[in-house]
């Protein structure tokens, strides 16, 4: 190798060693808080007993339940076609925008979320979002009143 | 070495060197696919496609970056070397599985050019959190492009080999886009400490072997100013049998070998890859380049018949046991008559 080849690589590399950590550390820095809970229950989880609030579109329908004996809220989110995204995380929303991240959608079928009322925004209605998270749009909206005690 | 183009060149050594690349990339899909398959059962083939493929590409992307550091460390590495290009087109071409699985599951399901969908299905090209980080892994791909499509020796003959060089030397910004296009894309959705410890653990290796391999990796090379007729540059006991020592005295980077009780010295630039002679070794009296095996005859500079390549040669003297070297270089290919070590010193 030749000695400006060699330092045209020594500079290249030290430049990277300060610019890369730099980009590495925002790009964590701007990683939107994880899904409520951590992941959703798997398709075989039983539901919960007491159903509080449902709701359904043609894309995707939700059922809101709870339990007595068990602390927090059930929802299940039936996705019932193929939507034209490879990669769909269901969001609670407030008028539109997104709030706090249930998880991940795949194929069509059904997905448990487990979460605290305390993070929904409003105790009166559910808002869920489905968003393209590659192409960062909004894709489907549904409406979830929940019926008080 | 070879006299004529083939399409790929597969010697015993390099056969083997594929075998067991192709093997350990298979037991590392193997484990990757079981793994997510056991973590995400619901996950899609697709998805699940695409996951192997863009991580594959990114650890022998890793891989190939190491290669080269590692043999300016340590010259027990100079075997990988002389394979690394097989690993870069494998690399290329899990990445163009990826990408193309990628466009077709993200991007053909509109009524836009899936091409046109990548970069406008997206526009936040002003916000960090939200950009469209696939642009990133498509500047990647194209750039693995180039260097796949021109790694064959016609290119380089062609190019020359100081802008094919400059062209390779591309791949780190290939490789700063494809970490960014990790951060910005799945790391963002999937939140996994894992595939980020990983990713962060492998910027911070490739990293390290290159500041490594700059600032440490010419320990014991001899610079000095030009301007003398004849610059002292070491002892004889200062290089091993068939071996050389590398001075670089203004612009001339000389290697001077010494071999079956003689001295010769020659530019330190092979004409294949500009790859570093005096870092190789005689091998049936032939000054052998570490990076591809090109070979010159220490007394000319010339290539065995039939090959034709040529670098300069260099005027030597021996004063007692200590070399001095005359950096003006003679015109390639020109005989110099090896000095000869008495055998006192020898």
């Amino acid at each position: 190798m030749t000695p400006s080849l060699r330092r045209r690589h020594r500079l290249i590399w030290v430049v990277s060693a300060f610019l890369l950590p730099i980009l590495f550390i925002a790009a964590l820095w701007v990683i939107p808080e994880p899904a409520i809970d951590g992941d959703f229950n798997p398709p075989t989880a039983r539901p919960y007993s007491e159903p509080i609030g449902q709701a359904s579109t043609e894309a995707f329908s939700g059922v809101l339940r709870r339990d007595g004996n068990l602390p927090g809220w059930q929802l299940e989110v039936q996705l019932k076609e193929h939507l034209a995204a490879a990669s769909i995380q269901l969001y609670l929303a407030e008028n539109g925008q997104r709030r706090r991240l249930l998880g991940h959608l795949q194929a069509p079928g059904s997905y448990f979320f487990h979460f605290f009322p305390e993070a929904a925004p409003s105790t009166d209605v559910l808002e869920l979002q489905l968003y393209d998270g590659i192409k960062r749009q909004a894709l489907k909206e549904l409406r979830l009143p929940i019926q008080g005690d | 070495m070879s006299t004529q183009y083939t399409a790929v060149i597969w010697n015993r050594e390099k056969k083997r060197y594929d075998r067991y690349l192709a093997g350990l990339i298979g037991l590392f899909l193997l484990a990757f696919c079981g793994l997510t398959l056991a973590l995400q059962p619901e996950i899609t083939a697709e998805t699940l496609i695409i996951r192997a493929t863009g991580t594959t590409a990114l650890l022998l992307l890793h891989l190939t970056l190491m290669i080269g550091p590692l043999c300016r460390i340590d010259p027990a590495f100079l075997p990988l070397l002389y394979n690394r290009r097989h690993l870069g087109v494998t690399t290329f071409f899990f990445g163009l599985i990826h990408g193309v699985f990628n466009l077709i599951q993200f991007h053909s399901l509109g009524n836009v050019n899936p091409l046109v969908s990548l970069f406008t299905a997206n526009v936040h090209y002003g916000s960090l959190s939200n950009f469209p980080f696939q642009v990133l892994g498509f500047g990647a791909l194209v750039i693995l492009f180039l260097m796949a499509a021109t790694s064959h020796d016609f290119w380089l003959k062609n190019l020359g080999p100081k802008a094919w060089k400059t062209l390779h030397m591309f791949v780190y910004l290939a490789y700063g886009l494809l970490v960014m296009h990790v951060l910005l894309g799945v790391a963002q959705a999937e939140h996994s400490p894992v595939a980020i410890g990983f990713l962060g653990m492998g910027v911070v290796t490739v990293i390290s072997l290159h500041l490594a391999a700059a600032f440490f990796g010419q320990r014991g090379q001899f610079t000095a100013a030009a301007g003398e007729d004849f610059v002292e540059v070491c002892g004889l006991a200062d290089i091993e049998d068939k071996r050389a020592k590398v001075c670089l005295i203004g612009k001339e980077n000389i290697a001077i070998f010494k071999y079956d009780g003689k001295l010769a010295a020659v530019s330190n630039i092979c004409k294949h890859q500009h790859g570093p002679l005096g870092e190789g070794k005689i091998v049936d009296g032939c000054i052998t380049c570490p990076w591809h095996g090109y070979q010159y005859l220490p007394e000319n500079g010339c290539s065995p018949p039939p090959f034709t390549e040529k670098v300069s040669t260099y005027e030597l003297k021996l004063v007692g046991d200590r070399i001095f070297v005359n950096p003006r270089p003679h015109p390639e290919g020109t005989r110099v008559e090896p000095v000869e070590i008495p055998r006192k010193h020898e």
